[in-house]
């Protein structure tokens, strides 16, 4: 029961997620490991330190796992994240004027993430 | 990930266990292979039958090996989880990781997921190196990503992967894919088996009919029955030789391997010819000369009137070989007087091939020629005419000729059969071996890493493209340098412990090497954890086949000696020195001193004096007598001590006999009063024993460079002061002729002679 709670507390969509990954031992555990997950640190990290193939990594990965999860609202915001940073030939991001905008809202949803699956 | 063996002989890694792993650690290197794996095989290794338990899991492939790479530790568990403890999973990080996981493993490992987005190396990168080392052929690879813009799919595939799997996973998905891709490259694994070896089947096949006719034909003529075989392998070693030296003739692997096989049908037409004739002994008139020369057209008419497979190029080819093999180049031969390159260049070789055999062999009508005689005929045109460039192809092969034509000795067929098969395969552009050559791969993989893992060596692998070197599983912790490291000659930490200047050394010897030599040592000092070390490196330098060869990278060890050095060093000193006093010994000391006195003669350079002395502890035996031997030995401990005490550091100290010492020193000044300032820091007491010295002193005024001269004298000094009342000096110039002449002739001198019943021990 924790499980859809957390996952309504996020705005998540367990229903997905369940038809995907079969059984909630599997979807709680994950969930949980997900708190181990650094990729948000090495984006912020690399996003200092102006290292932006880094920066993209952390946001690619943000967002593959959230998608995996079902954590909706940080994949989309990691999406759009990803894809500002998302690097050309060149090596430069693609939108890097968003980025102050974006983040915030990665780091939002991230922390919502972070209090939804303290519940469970 | 910690933890040790389970009971499970193949020692999965247990995907449920994931959750309880410690968090990725950012920063650090995690490994990318599960030591736990490693540290199983070789607790299997001790245990009585791993031979055959290693090699049941490997063959029958109980528990195929799966390697995840992926940056996100994450995704590594959730994959490992879906796809279920049926597997063996291993986890690379990065790409970096996959290539030595991959280079370690090999085969071993049944199938890649690659993620794209990596740091380092990513996923394609990670393709291009199996595509380069011609992995991608035998280890299927799913690419895992989140990537579905159409340009990096089309990438994807041109770079060999099998299969997609798109983010978000969906378990039944993954399962699927996974086990789809590995039946399928299980059962062409399996088919490229049956492949090969139905091939090897019918080749073998083929060459027994093709053999039993032309010994029909043999049988008929009386022949060796070898004769057949001989031209077989002839025709070969010159087709061969022919393709290396020049391609004026399209010649591939499998035309030599098909004229090869119809060269053995040269003949057939003589089944035509009467018996009378064909074993007539001694020479044919014209007109059985005229019957026998039919056989050629004969033999090519035969194979025209073949109903079925007449345009096999098989077929095509023993036509050719059976119409013109006695056609000259010179257009005199028969049955249609072909000139030069008119004849086909199978039925020149053949030509040739025919008329060595007939030389060497015995026939009714004549006995065998040697090798060596029969080349000559040919070479002088005293038997056919030939094509110049198959004539020297014949003088490059001529050395093998002999050793490879081992008459009498069946056995050829053999080996030419598995060539065939060999070559064959290499000309369809695939060298794909069947599964049974793979698991033997594996097999020495294992040994390989076994023994390596054994041996207190640092083994390593160095590929130039891409640069990277991979260290044996010992050695990167003997080192303190993880396991693989691209650009090593770049590498900060590599070349921290190897030295930038060595390593360039090392770099430029195994570039100097050849093919043929490709062998290098060479010693150097290494720091290795912040100590330095004398390392020996034994390596061999890797060059491809073509021509020229280029450098493909080397492997080879490096080998500790730094304690054998310091062991060497110990030994040296032992070897001078006297280990009671641990002043040098008497033979040391005669080296030292003869090299710094010079030789004689050149005396004029050496006009510095040196002074030599040798001192005796009077009374010592009482010592040893009274107080016992212990205490005899701090005596002369403590009087090597003072006489070390008394000197420069860089005069020689000496012990040259029981309680005999010796002294030199140079001295540009009068001796006197330095052999008398000497002679009163010895004398003294010690424990309550008395220090009475004796010394006689020799010096090399007069022009005396002769060591044992000098020693002579010195002893011969000593001998008169003793005999004279004890305690004190005498220099040998001091003494009288008289003295001198009878210390010459005294048999015995100090050292062996008057006092030493109450001085030496």
């Amino acid at each position: 029961m924790s499980l859809e709670i957390a996952y309504a507390a996020m705005g998540g969509d367990l229903e997905t997620v369940r038809g995907r990954l079969l059984t909630d031992e599997r979807i709680e555990k994950f969930a949980k490991i997900f708190l181990q997950d650094t990729s948000l640190q090495t984006l912020e990290n690399a996003l200092e330190a102006g290292d932006f193939p880094e920066a993209y990594r952390g946001a690619h990965t943000l967002k593959g796992v959230s998608r995996d999860l079902g954590f909706t609202p940080l994949y989309e915001a990691s999406c759009a994240l990803s894809d500002a940073l998302r690097l050309d030939d060149a090596g430069t991001p693609a939108n890097l004027a968003a980025v102050p905008e974006l983040l915030p809202a990665v780091r939002a949803a991230h922390s919502l993430v972070v209090d939804s699956i303290a519940i469970i | 990930m910690g933890g040790g063996c389970s009971s499970s002989p193949s020692c999965p890694r247990d995907s449920r266990g994931l959750a309880g792993d410690a968090p990725e650690p950012s920063g650090t290197h995690q490994r990318p292979i599960d030591k736990r794996e490693l540290e199983c095989e070789s607790t299997r290794a001790r245990s009585p039958g791993w031979k055959e338990l290693t090699i049941a899991t490997s063959l029958n492939h109980s528990k195929q090996t799966i390697l995840i790479v992926d940056d996100s530790m994450l995704n590594r568990a959730l994959l490992a989880d879906m796809i279920g403890d049926a597997y063996r999973i291993i986890e690379a990080e990065d790409g970096k990781q996959a290539v030595a996981a991959l280079q370690k493993e090999g085969t071993g490992i049944s199938l890649v997921l690659l993620d794209y987005v990596m740091p380092q190396m990513n996923g394609f990168d990670v393709l291009e190196v199996m595509n380069r080392n011609g992995w991608i052929k035998d280890i299927p690879v799913i690419m895992v990503s989140a990537e579905s813009d159409a340009a990096y799919i089309e990438r994807a595939y041109e770079l060999g992967v099998t299969d997609f799997i798109n983010r978000p996973y969906d378990v039944n998905i993954v399962r699927r894919r996974v086990m789809n891709t590995l039946m399928l490259y299980q059962k062409q694994r399996t088919l490229m088996g049956m492949v090969a070896d139905q091939v090897y089947e019918r080749e073998k096949s083929n060459n027994l009919m093709v053999y039993i006719l032309s010994h029909i034909v043999e049988f008929r003529n009386g022949e060796s029955g070898m004769h057949v075989l001989n031209v077989q392998a002839m025709t070969e070693m010159i087709l061969t030789q022919l393709a290396a030296m020049t391609d004026q003739y399209p010649l591939t692997t499998e035309d030599i391997s098909l004229i090869t096989m119809a060269s053995s049908l040269h003949d057939i037409g003589k089944i035509a010819i009467p018996e009378e004739v064909l074993n007539k002994p001694g020479r044919f008139t014209d007109e059985e000369f005229a019957i026998m020369k039919t056989h050629s057209a004969v033999g090519s008419d035969m194979l025209d009137d073949l109903e079925l497979y007449k345009d096999e190029k098989l077929v095509k080819l023993a036509r050719e070989i059976c119409r013109w093999h006695h056609e000259r180049y010179d257009g005199r031969g028969y049955p249609d007087g072909l000139v030069g390159d008119e004849i086909p260049i199978s039925a020149q070789v053949v030509a040739l091939a025919d008329v060595y055999d007939a030389l060497t062999s015995q026939r009714v009508y004549k006995p065998p020629f040697s090798h060596e005689e029969a080349l000559r005929m040919i070479r002088d045109g005293e038997c056919g005419a030939f094509n110049p460039l198959i004539l020297e192809c014949l003088t490059a092969v001529a050395d093998d000729l002999e050793s490879r034509l081992n008459r009498g000795v069946t056995g050829r067929e053999i080996s030419v059969e598995s060539l065939r098969v060999v070559d064959s395969a290499r000309d369809a552009g695939e060298t794909e071996a069947s599964s049974r050559t793979l698991e033997l791969l594996d097999y020495e993989r294992m040994k390989y890493h076994f023994f390596a893992s054994m041996s207190n060596e640092v083994q390593f692998e160095y590929t130039a493209e891409p640069p990277m070197i991979v260290l044996s599983d010992w050695g990167d912790r003997k080192l303190g340098l993880p396991e693989i490291i691209m650009d090593p000659y770049r590498d900060e930490a590599f070349c921290g412990v190897f030295g930038a200047d060595n390593l360039q050394e090392l770099c430029h010897r195994l570039r100097s090497t050849t093919a043929e030599e490709p062998l290098i040592d060479m010693e150097m000092e290494a720091t290795v954890g912040g100590e330095t070390r004398w390392l020996h490196v034994l390596a061999r330098a890797l060059w491809s086949d073509e021509n020229p060869p280029t450098y493909l990278g080397s492997l080879g060890k490096f080998v500790d000696i730094d304690d054998r050095q310091a062991e060497l060093h110990d030994l040296q000193f032992k070897a001078y020195h006297d280990p009671l006093t641990e002043v040098v010994n008497g033979a040391f000391a005669r080296k030292v001193i003869t090299e710094r006195l010079g030789t004689e003669g050149a005396c004029d350079r050496h006009d510095d004096r040196h002074v030599l002395i040798v001192c005796d502890l009077d009374f010592f035996k009482q010592a040893n007598d009274t107080h016992g031997h212990q205490f005899g030995d701090r005596v002369l401990q403590h009087f090597a001590d003072r006489l070390r005490d008394s000197v420069r550091s860089d005069d020689v100290v000496a012990r040259v006999g029981g309680d005999e010492f010796l002294l030199c020193m140079g001295c540009s000044v009068d001796p006197r009063p330095l052999v008398e300032r000497i002679h009163q820091s010895l004398e003294g007491e010690f424990e309550g024993f008395p220090l009475s010295v004796s010394m006689g002193v020799a010096t090399t005024d007069g022009g005396v460079r002769d060591y044992d001269e000098l020693f002579r004298r010195a002893d011969a000094a000593l001998y008169h002061k003793k005999r004279d009342g004890r305690g004190g000096y005498v220099f040998y110039d001091d003494l009288s002729d008289q003295e001198r002449a009878f210390s010459l002739d005294e048999p015995c001198t100090a050292l062996s002679g008057i006092d030493r019943n109450d001085s030496d021990q």
